[in-house]
């Protein structure tokens, strides 16, 4: 089940969020309630998935109990931490590296290899896998109690709103909420919003940008068999792969924070206008930031000793940037998009970039080319395409640069992609900030305008919601 | 920070207020159509299929649908669009709607659907009868459509004419329904419906007196010597002007693109036939004139206009002429293009079986066929139809 579809919105939501707050006179029950509605959700799909997420569960629960009282004994957990970290490991690598491995053994030695292709990852399994870790090395490094709990536990691995898009969690930021909170009805109303603006960020500007980008750089793979990529053509489907995964990544993030507030879980922000950065390590402290400090916390630091050498520094950045790339996508694109970051980070620090005198416009313009060029490698999916695909944005393959369907495609779609440009800035803070300070005329217009502008959002997500997935001829059933 | 607390309080008790009884009503009304779908779930079937039926249903049918589609189409329209849901649905210049392709390539495996006509062709044959493929056309006319040249238009004109070649190669008879109807009389731009994937009801007629006329002409089968049933003198034919949206219509929502003429002809002398069909694994039965038994008012009634000839297609249907018991027997295997065209026929032959592959379970070809003599086997479908399940037959 997806956040962004009719049934999360009119059947699974207002069911898991009514009865939760029927249960508000009892936190047990309300978390046995959210753990429930969690599962349903996970296995909505594919029931059989339900069997990994439980004994995902299961598992790290009981190595959990294990690490603790080795540690409560004084007794070395670090075996017992290196066999639950590799317990996590083990599914992830037969789902998500396996099936890419076997293809590209099987074309090394032209065999025909789909055995592990025809099995599914299950949905978050990176998430789920990031998250137990943290739960492992927590307990391991004595920075939390264990929560005696089964259920709070499985609700910090299983929570619905954080399944398919995170923010990653540290089990130490979150442990304390899951125990005991307390939602308001401020923290219920600006969840609400969240909720919405992250749906309509996914719904209105990711998904229509996706099928833009989908579609110029599957032209682009056929090379030419269909019709040539010009580079203006490539450039539009990468300003379009480059507004579908921000505003995809930071709407599921909004809705993923939006739904924490309605049940009353405060997570950390996830995103920060990472396009309007003014460096590349400005940009990695504003994009996905929960997976920047998932690594920092769990690879770098224990990487890292005290007094190390910058030489040493240098080396960890690069294994983490490496281990970054891995986890997002197994393929060689996806190790070069590490080391790009890699490169330009170091590169920074190395010349202080920050102190450097430059003019902010440049910087952006930087920023954006690092930025665009680091999607290619992460969209592509493998060397060739990569290499036919800069080809074509720079004009090495002779395709030229005007396009008649990039023409087509911004006549068609301007309204979203100036909608994603300007939301892709902090347009609206910077206006809700205005009248905050000036508290005149405008602002109360606008405390009056705000929910009929959400209403509006809400009833245009729903509207292209139901044009994506109606059929008309279903209701003709009750004929 | 005061008025932005106020501002999101408002807005959140009227999201809960709205969702909460939205949800509510929705649910109500949705509620006959999941216990309907999750019925006809084949017996047997697993928890995997009753979640994707209640999903699909969740997903694709909400209160007030029509409403939000018409806003939709109406966005659309105000923004000057040529395409709706992401090039599902282009329009050209004329505004005639058709589907959008990126990815034109031939995708049917038309010579080896040729093929198994060609062995239902000898299958038939050994049973004294023939084999007549009928294409209907394609949404894509290069003769009549005008789509702005960056457009991705779905030409399927190259199936019909890869098949027609293979069918030629396998020495299988066919009309061509896009020669039939450049020969007729009729406009251009009335062989299809700018709202619909369908043909007029007025082209199939065309087609009708076509076959007809090949079936006199090639196999001395004289159904009409008089020309009494072809002559369009003999049907009523009625006009409801911009009253009919069809299935691309209905998709993109009416604004977007706009309504049809829709031109009703029926017999206009005595007629009598019995209609059984299949509709979810239940046959039913109705006995009437052509208006009563072939013509399906509550269709019509919901705006399924073209449906309402002999009520779309099912996975099987049979239609005995009471008053013409010696005439010839026929077998379709279609989709439901060709439904008017089986229906003007209706009068001319004594029993007309029809079999629609893509509509659901229907009854093994090969094993039907021998149950039952047939004159002729025509075998009709639209371009974008031609896959293995619809010639799911003679696959040896």
């Amino acid at each position: 089940m997806l956040y962004s579809s009719l049934i999360f919105i009119f059947y699974f939501f207002p069911v898991a969020a009514g009865v939760y707050y029927l249960l508000r006179f009892s936190g047990r029950l309300q978390n046995i309630w959210l753990l429930t509605a969690s599962i349903l959700f996970y296995a909505w799909g594919r029931p059989v998935q339900a069997i990994f997420l439980l004994a995902s569960i299961a598992v790290n629960y009981g190595m959990g109990v294990i690490i603790d009282r080795l540690q409560k004994k004084e007794a070395s957990a670090k075996p017992a931490l290196a066999a639950a970290c590799a317990l996590n490991l083990i599914p992830l690598f037969i789902f998500n590296y396996l099936p890419p491995l076997a293809r590209g053994a099987g074309s090394w030695f032209y065999l025909n290899i789909t055995a592990f292709s025809s099995i599914p990852a299950p949905p978050g399994i990176v998430l789920i896998t990031l998250h137990s870790i943290s739960y492992l090395v927590d307990i391991y490094r004595q920075d939390v109690e264990m929560d005696k709990n089964p259920v709070n536990f499985a609700l910090y691995i299983a929570f619905f709103p954080l399944l398919l898009g995170g923010p990653i969690l540290q089990y130490a930021d979150v442990v304390h909420q899951i125990a005991r909170r307390n939602a308001t009805w401020e923290d219920f109303s600006r969840g609400v919003c969240r909720f919405v603006t992250g749906l309509a960020k996914k719904v209105l500007i990711a998904d229509t940008m996706a099928l833009i980008a989908d579609h110029v750089f599957n032209l682009s793979a056929m090379s030419g068999s269909l019709t040539n990529v010009p580079a203006s053509l490539a450039l539009v489907g990468l300003i379009a792969f480059a507004l579908q995964i921000y505003h995809g990544l930071s709407g599921y993030a909004d809705m993923a924070l939006g739904l924490g507030l309605i049940f009353g879980f405060h997570y950390r922000e996830n995103f920060h206008y990472p396009y309007a950065s003014l460096s590349v390590t400005d940009f990695w402290s504003r994009w996905y930031t929960s997976l920047t400090s998932w690594f920092h916390n769990y690879v770098l630091a224990p990487l890292s000793v005290r007094n190390s050498s910058n030489d040493r520094m240098v080396r960890n950045t690069f294994i983490m940037w490496l281990l970054i790339g891995l986890t997002l996508g197994c393929d060689w694109t996806f190790l070069l998009w590490g080391i790009w970051n890699f490169t330009f980070l170091t590169f920074e620090r190395v010349i202080e970039f920050e102190n450097i005198n430059i003019p902010r416009i440049l910087r952006r313009v930087y920023v954006l080319a690092f930025m665009l060029t680091g999607w290619i490698f992460f969209r592509t999916g493998d060397l060739y395409q990569l290499s036919v695909f800069a080809g074509n944005l720079f004009g090495r393959n002779g395709n030229g640069f005007s396009s008649d369907i990039a023409l087509m495609l911004i006549r068609e779609y301007w309204v979203i992609f100036l909608a994603g440009i300007v939301f892709s800035a902090p347009a609206v803070p910077s206006l809700e900030a205005t009248l905050l300070v000036k508290q005149n005329a405008s602002a109360k217009a606008y405390s009056v305008i705000y929910p009929l502008l959400m209403a509006a959002l809400l009833l245009l997500v729903v509207i292209f919601l139901i044009r994506s997935s109606y059929d008309p001829f279903l209701a003709s059933s009750l004929l | 920070m005061k008025f932005s607390r106020r501002a999101r309080g408002a807005f959140a008790t009227l999201f809960i207020t709205v969702t909460a009884v939205f949800s509510v009503f929705n649910f109500a009304t949705r509620l006959p159509l999941f216990q309907i779908k999750l019925g006809q779930l084949p017996a047997g079937s697993g928890l995997n299929d009753m979640l994707g039926t209640v999903d699909y249903i969740a997903n694709g049918s909400v209160l007030g649908e029509n409403g939000l589609i018409y806003a939709h189409s109406l966005l659309q329209a105000l923004l000057g669009k040529r395409e709706s849901g992401g090039f599902e649905i282009i329009k050209d210049n004329n505004g005639e709607l058709g589907y959008g392709n990126f990815y034109p390539v031939l995708t049917a495996n038309t010579e080896e659907y040729a093929l198994r006509m060609r062995r239902l062709r000898d299958y038939v044959r050994g049973r004294g009868g023939e084999v007549v493929f009928i294409n209907a056309i394609d949404l894509f006319s290069r003769n009549h459509s005008s789509y702005a040249a960056d457009l991705p238009v779905n030409d399927l004109n190259t199936i019909s004419n890869a098949m027609l070649y293979y069918l030629q190669g396998y020495e299988v008879d066919y009309l061509d329904s896009r020669r039939a109807l450049k020969e007729s009389s009729l406009e251009p731009g009335r062989y299809r419906y700018k709202t619909d994937i369908h043909w007029t009801v007025e082209a199939c007629f065309e087609v009708f007196a076509s076959l007809v006329g090949k079936l006199s002409g090639d196999y001395g089968l004289n159904l009409d010597p008089d020309l009494y049933y072809t002559d369009p003198g003999n049907y009523r034919q009625s006009v409801f002007p911009q009253s009919y949206a069809g299935i691309l219509g209905r998709r993109a929502g009416t604004p977007f693109s706009g309504m049809d003429d829709f031109l009703l002809i029926e017999p206009d002398f005595q007629t009598k036939f019995t209609l059984n069909y299949l509709r979810d694994n239940v046959e039913y039965s109705v006995t009437g004139d052509w208006g009563e038994a072939l013509f399906n008012h509550s269709y019509w009634d919901n705006g399924y206009l073209y449906a309402s000839y002999l009520g779309g297609q099912t996975p099987w249907k049979r239609i005995t002429n009471e008053l013409a018991q010696t005439g010839p027997r026929f077998l379709f295997v279609c989709d439901s293009f060709v439904m008017p065209v089986v229906a003007f026929l209706a009068p001319m032959a004594s029993e007309i079986h029809v079999i629609c592959p893509l509509a659901g379970r229907s009854p093994d070809l090969e094993q039907y066929v021998s149950e039952h003599n047939f004159d002729f086997v025509f075998v009709e479908y639209y371009p974008g139809n031609m896959s293995g399940e619809a010639f799911d037959f003679f696959i040896r």
